[in-house]
């Protein structure tokens, strides 16, 4: 909706008699010429990226240029809404106050648009419920993506739990609520929450969501040794024909070691590390070729990535002549 | 041929002087240079229009050719080169950055580095005096500027001597007259300019400025500097003869540098953020146009009637012509020279803006972020009155800072300070105190009962904020007295009515050592009337694992509200013991009063799982479980003796 007058017009009238009622009387001088009032600034993203967008005043719209700039010039002076628009986007409304002959800037942030989207994604997400088991299960998804068990191409995607906040909020849940560890026994039973899982495959735009999960356990009955135990897990989410939850495990792995000695925290967690980038690469060698449970959302024939084959960085130094 | 070094020098300044009297055929050309780059020096070179250009990200000087639009030389740094100056008499130049403590002196004949000018850190500015013999360097990290007497031979001895300054030094300029340096300062107060005798160090005067004034120039023909101020995006015009007038000149998008046209009158600025040069007529005090140029703009530098910038973000360098003349031109024939510009480059001729005066605009909003709808603020003696949706304008404004007196029933007086600019309309909301009485029904979360909310507070994060939430659905209608409740901290943030509120309670204790309610109770009672709360509910949650003695370390850490609980500490617990101890604190915040004792209600929760050890997620699982019933043990307790009637 555009506003076409502004929402308080000062009037000249107005204006001078509030302010001789003020005791200004200099003022009168400059009210002879009304000169037109200005609104520049620039709209970018929250993370500061300039955006293609629409500034609408009245009955006045730009478009930002390449930095995300705009100016609206012989503008009338008053108080005025201004909307700012962009694909993708919440559009964001503003009040300003326009005086003659003097500019008025504006910078306009926006945030992602939590709306439907079309179902196009297999996603791929690493999830935990404490600090630590999420940041393992994040590299988890990471690193199957990095050796190829879950190749970036076509409609699959990883997925970085930060750009999710937005969709969060909105359904008021974190992440490892929304994609519940108990949810098969939940299913079974009829009790999960599958309304909150469909809207957020609807927010996202995924048709099936790849869930990556990591547990450890960290255990020393002697004091002269340490087990360094650890397990994962990767679910497959998605709504079948009569558009009902299904989830089901890809697949498991485990690893076990014994440290001689009682490590600390910080020790633990680098071995810990180490056996998720193992299990991911030993699921991939699992997927290989057409055990991949990704074909099945490819046209029929397609090979996908070799795992192992991927993003391979070398670097040499060369030490100065 | 042997030229004496007397007769080589009049040689190159006649030629720097032709260079200024001469006008140079302006072009619009382009020269890749491959990185990014600063600030850069312009000169006639063997008759040809060179600049010379550090280039960052390649460490090394570039020579540039403008007419044949090539680079001739690259010579090697080994740092990040961000200012350069040349003498073009001895046909040296000058380059410093910010991460190497030396300064570079490059031998153009030859194009290498002849010597290196030891320094005591990284260089920001550097101005050079070639008659004088005397270099300047800033160094704003070290809050020194370092003075260098050349002596001018071949392999040159120099004298460095580093004078301490009040503040960090930005930009310098050596005063032509009398050798004295100007230099702009960070974090200035407003007196960011000080005149430096370069040989005892003295600061001989002191004057008016923005905030953070990066650039400086002088322009001596008007007997003033010009000072660019990225931190107040403005320019500050500084009289340096008595009985001028200090003035400052708003800026349409942040200004990156400067260079000031060859009469004085006009400001070329750069701005990096938004591709554009804004030309600011100095004497009228205002902004007349900006010019789109190419991705981030940065150093600019006069060359005859044109300018050349470096195009960070493009890597290049742009000779343009003179938009000043393009903007007469375009504005008398009817377009036809704007076929003579290649390039996209594009003026827009601004209105005339009012010069001198500004306006303060904005919005006076509670510590919860609602508008307020009545009230008014004072400045200069006027009084200006709140608008419905608690907008106000304060006009005729000259630039410079107010301090606004607010009035708004139901809160303290107070004082804001604004800030206006010359041209602009201001953006300065106001945030109110908390408010000084109980909450009217404007400033209620809910409807039912107003100001008599009930808000929940959760302790470290984890499990206490998941007891907070546990408890909310089970709170019907009957325990709250159809209040409404409010869970103030979850695990995505803090609630958005509490969000500003977040960093205050942050540490907060309110109970002492003896279980006593503390002074910071008040701080409770502020917040709870900014949102209408009238108790507080406090949640915590310890657990503990067998092997993990050490318990959550968030524990009276993070939120200092409790007294250290006694967890039981079973020194041999099998794995799978899980023990969790719940707290609730109800807060009325209408009575309780500092020094009285606090009654909080204490739930144990115990899971004793047998088998295989529990692994971390599993366990967690359990305590989740274990939390959700204590909630429902609270809520039951609740229910016999309900703390919610007063």
């Amino acid at each position: 909706m555009a506003t076409k007058q502004p929402i308080h017009k000062l009037t000249m009238h107005k204006l001078t008699g509030m302010l001789l009622s003020l005791g200004i009387v200099a003022f009168s001088a400059t009210v002879a010429q009304a000169e037109p009032a200005r609104l520049v600034g620039q709209v970018k993203d929250v993370t500061g990226k300039p955006l293609q967008a629409t500034v609408q005043l009245g009955e006045q719209a730009v478009t930002t240029d390449s930095q995300g700039i705009y100016e609206l010039n012989n503008l009338t002076q008053g108080r005025w809404q201004v909307q700012v628009k962009s694909a993708g986007y919440a559009p964001v409304n503003h009040k300003v106050w326009l005086v003659e002959a003097m500019t008025t800037p504006l910078d306009v942030a926006l945030e992602k648009a939590v709306v439907p989207r079309e179902l196009t994604q297999v996603g791929m997400v690493g999830v935990g419920a404490l600090p630590r088991t999420d940041k393992l299960a994040q590299r988890m998804a990471g690193e199957m993506a990095r050796l190829g068990a879950f190749p970036e191409v076509g409609p699959l995607a990883l997925l970085q739990p930060p750009l999710l906040t937005p969709i969060l909020k909105k359904l008021n849940r974190p992440l490892y609520e929304v994609l519940d560890k108990d949810i098969m026994d939940k299913l079974s039973q009829g009790k999960a929450d599958e309304q909150r899982v469909r809207e957020f495959f609807s927010y996202t735009g995924l048709k099936a969501l790849a869930v990556a999960r990591v547990d450890f356990l960290n255990q020393s009955e002697n004091p002269q040794e340490t087990e360094v135990k650890s397990r994962s897990r990767v679910e497959l989410w998605e709504f079948n024909k009569d558009n009902r939850l299904t989830v089901r495990v890809l697949a498991e792995a485990g690893r076990n070691e014994k440290q001689d000695r009682l490590l600390n925290q910080d020790e633990a967690e680098l071995l810990y590390q180490v056996q998720v980038t193992q299990m991911a690469g030993e699921i991939g060698k699992r997927w290989e070729g057409q055990n991949s449970p990704w074909i099945a959302y490819f046209p029929k024939g397609t090979t996908l990535p070799v795992p192992g084959s991927t993003k391979e960085v070398t670097g040499e130094v060369v030490p100065p002549k | 041929m042997h030229i004496s070094p007397l007769a080589h020098r009049i040689a190159a300044t006649a030629l720097v002087l032709s260079l200024l009297a001469i006008p140079v055929e302006a072009k619009d050309t382009i020269v890749p240079i491959d990185t990014g780059a600063d600030r850069l020096e312009v000169l006639l070179m063997q008759g040809k229009p060179t600049a010379v250009v550090g280039l960052m990200e390649a460490q090394a000087l570039a020579v540039v050719d403008l007419d044949s639009q090539q680079v001739k030389a690259k010579i090697p740094l080994g740092f990040e080169p961000i200012v350069t100056r040349v003498d073009a008499a001895q046909n040296r130049a000058y380059v410093a950055g910010l991460n190497s403590n030396s300064i570079a002196v490059v031998d153009l004949n030859k194009n290498e580095v002849i010597q290196t000018i030891d320094l005591s850190a990284g260089v920001f500015d550097l101005d050079l005096d070639p008659a004088r013999k005397l270099l300047v360097a800033t160094h704003p990290k070290a809050g020194q500027i370092s003075v260098v007497r050349l002596d001018g031979s071949a392999k040159e001895k120099f004298l460095v001597r580093s004078l301490p300054m009040p503040n960090g030094p930005l930009a310098c300029a050596i005063d032509q007259e009398t050798g004295n340096i100007w230099i702009s300062l960070a974090n200035n107060e407003g007196l960011g300019l000080v005149l430096v005798n370069p040989d005892n160090g003295e600061l001989l005067a002191r004057l008016r400025s923005g905030s953070n004034p990066e650039d400086l120039a002088l322009d001596t023909k008007h007997n003033r500097a010009v000072l660019l101020n990225s931190g107040s995006q403005d320019l500050s015009i500084v009289p340096l003869s008595l009985g001028g007038t200090f003035r400052s000149v708003g800026l349409d998008w942040k200004p990156t540098r400067m260079v000031l046209s060859a009469d004085g009158k006009f400001a070329y600025v750069t701005s990096r953020d938004s591709d554009r040069i804004q030309i600011v007529d100095l004497d009228a005090g205002r902004t007349i146009g900006n010019q789109k140029v190419g991705s981030a703009p940065t150093g600019v530098a006069r060359l005859g009637s044109g300018l050349v910038v470096v195009e960070a973000g493009a890597k290049s360098l742009r000779w343009i012509t003179n938009p000043l003349a393009t903007n007469a031109a375009t504005a008398n024939s009817t377009g036809s020279t704007s076929s003579t510009l290649k390039t996209e480059v594009s003026i827009s001729k601004l209105a005339p803006t009012r010069k001198d005066i500004g306006a303060v605009a904005g919005q006076v909003t509670d510590l919860a972020g609602n508008a307020v709808a009545k009230g008014a603020l004072t400045v200069e003696g006027r009084k200006v009155p709140i608008l419905p949706d608690g907008s106000f304008l304060l006009s005729q404004l000259p630039p410079g800072k107010y301090l606004v007196d607010v009035e708004v029933p139901g809160f303290p007086k107070f004082t804001a300070r604004v800030q206006a600019r010359g041209g602009y309309v201001a953006t300065n909301d106001i945030q109110l105190p908390p408010r000084s009485d109980w909450a009217t029904k404007k400033f209620t979360v809910n409807q039912s009962v107003e100001g008599e909310n009930i808000g929940i507070l959760a302790d470290a994060p984890q499990y206490s904020e998941l007891f907070a939430r546990s408890l909310m659905p089970l709170m019907d209608e009957n325990l709250t007295k159809k209040r409404k409740v409010l869970v103030l901290n979850g695990p995505l943030g803090p609630a958005p009515e509490f969000a500003r509120f977040a960093s205050a309670v942050e540490g907060l204790s309110v109970i002492d050592r003896n279980n006593r309610y503390t002074q910071e109770v008040e701080k409770l009672k502020a917040l709870g009337r900014t949102l209408g709360l009238r108790y507080i509910v406090f949640t915590q949650v310890v657990h503990s694992r067998g092997y993990d003695q050490k318990g959550n370390p968030f524990v009276n850490s993070v939120l200092k509200i409790f007294v250290p609980l006694d967890i039981p500490n079973i020194p041999n617990f099998t794995p799978n013991q899980l023990r969790a101890q719940g707290a609730v604190l109800v807060l009325d915040l209408q009575k309780t009063k500092v020094g009285e004792k606090a009654n909080f209600l204490k739930v144990q929760g115990q899971d004793d799982v047998g088998g295989d050890p529990l692994y971390e997620e599993s366990a967690d699982g359990l305590f989740r479980l274990e939390i959700r019933n204590m909630a429902q043990e609270v809520v039951k307790q609740w229910q016999q003796s309900n703390p919610f009637t007063s």
